[in-house]
């Protein structure tokens, strides 16, 4: 792994609005409410090298993840959310 | 006159101290003064100073774990709750300032700024800043949540100063500098500060030349007062990549819930550019950097702020990337 290298650039905006409508749509989710969408690469023992996680910030929040980068995920990841959990 | 940033990015200043030290005082400062700037505050306790803004918006703590567990996946639900719907209406506001809680970790706070793909696309996190009570501080001093607080600073206020003699004040800053020395510090009095010292900083933008003190980079090795501390590696040579990030690959690993902050600048074998990083726990964020000019001396400089760490093992496993 080259730290220097896979630092975080910014992630495609277009690609995040795209995601969170998938969301908002499939899961039939409050536009209010505000969606979370962290792709994480985490040096822990116990966390999977790269993931994204998409949480919906109810109260508590619900929080649904993905083991693909954030470019990855299509609808189709985003569908199968609502029929598996 | 303030700084302003160059991207369409919103600037996040992030105010801790305890209650009482002057938080609401200085945030007061930066409401009134005349910056032009509309400035949205999120607040997570209202104390005995009222806030003088129209866009307040009040919020309970909330800590929210991304992974089960993980540190640094641990961010502040609330913050995420209140930027997304604040981010409705960017418009209204050009800075965003949060006041959080006396016993409020810094930690989840800073985090949520690297964490959440959205905000970290919108929002800068321009710097940390301190109000510190130089009265009573020691009261507190030996408390996770102080030194947490003074450790992941970026600036501190030294507030209340006509309250103690200068011989104090001077050992208090001592401590200060010892437990972070890359954190500017300031004298104040009722939190009167210069606005560009609190704002427009843009402590996190590895964009900026790293501003390390002299002071701390000429030190050597020795005993720390604190579990909390602060020390810098200073190494001339040429470092090995590869070598460096397995090092640090292990040392975020392991070291990753102890280290507060990181930041160094690296001299890499066969690179005419030198390398930057910064990390925030096991939050890394590492590139090449502008070329070395031909009158700078090239060397490896690396800062390390955190609790408990092996200081003389740190340097020995860094002196063994060096080529």
């Amino acid at each position: 792994m080259n730290l220097f290298k896979t630092s975080k650039s910014k992630t495609n905006s277009g690609k995040i609005r795209e995601i969170k409508n998938w969301v908002y749509q499939h899961l039939a989710i409050d536009p209010e409410i505000p969606i979370s969408i962290s792709q994480l690469q985490c040096h822990e023992p116990d966390c999977p090298p790269l993931e994204t996680v998409i949480a919906i910030m109810t109260t508590p929040p619900q929080q649904y993840k993905i083991h693909q980068s954030i470019e990855q995920i299509q609808e189709l990841d985003i569908k199968q959310l609502y029929t598996t959990n | 006159m303030v700084a302003t940033t160059v991207n369409n990015a919103i600037p996040v200043t992030v105010l801790t101290g305890y209650l009482g030290a002057g938080k609401t005082t200085l945030l007061n400062h930066i409401l009134t003064y005349e910056h032009g700037k509309k400035v949205a505050v999120i607040v997570n306790e209202f104390g005995e100073v009222g806030i003088d803004n129209k866009l307040v918006i009040d919020a309970d703590e909330e800590i929210f774990e991304m992974n089960n567990g993980c540190i640094c996946c641990t961010v502040r639900g609330d913050l995420i709750r209140i930027i997304g719907n604040l981010m409705r209406r960017r418009d209204k506001f050009d800075h965003l300032v949060i006041e959080t809680t006396g016993l409020a970790d810094p930690a989840p706070v800073i985090q949520t700024f690297f964490v959440d793909e959205e905000i970290q696309t919108q929002l800068d996190l321009d710097a940390v800043v301190t109000v510190v009570d130089a009265k009573h501080i020691l009261e507190h001093w030996d408390s996770d949540e102080a030194q947490e607080q003074i450790a992941f600073a970026n600036v501190i206020l030294l507030n209340k100063i006509d309250l103690v003699d200068p011989q104090q004040l001077e050992e208090l800053e001592q401590k200060i500098k010892a437990m972070n020395g890359l954190v500017k510090i300031y004298r104040t009095q009722n939190s009167d500060v210069e606005m560009d010292s609190v704002l427009g900083v843009r402590a996190f933008d590895l964009k900026q030349a790293l501003d390390i003190d002299p002071d701390l980079l000429g030190e050597d090795a020795h005993e720390h007062d604190e579990s909390v501390f602060s020390f810098a590696i200073v190494e001339s040579g040429a470092v090995d990549l590869e070598k460096l990030n397995t090092w640090l690959a292990e040392l975020l690993q392991s070291q990753g819930q102890n280290i507060f902050r990181m930041k160094g600048i690296l001299n890499v074998m066969g690179e005419d550019n030198r390398f930057v990083f910064q990390g925030v726990h096991m939050i890394f964020e590492g590139r090449p950097d502008r070329a070395w000019k031909p009158e700078e001396t090239r060397k490896n400089e690396l800062v390390f702020i955190g609790r408990n760490l092996d200081e003389n093992q740190f340097r020995q496993d860094f002196q063994a990337c060096l080529v």
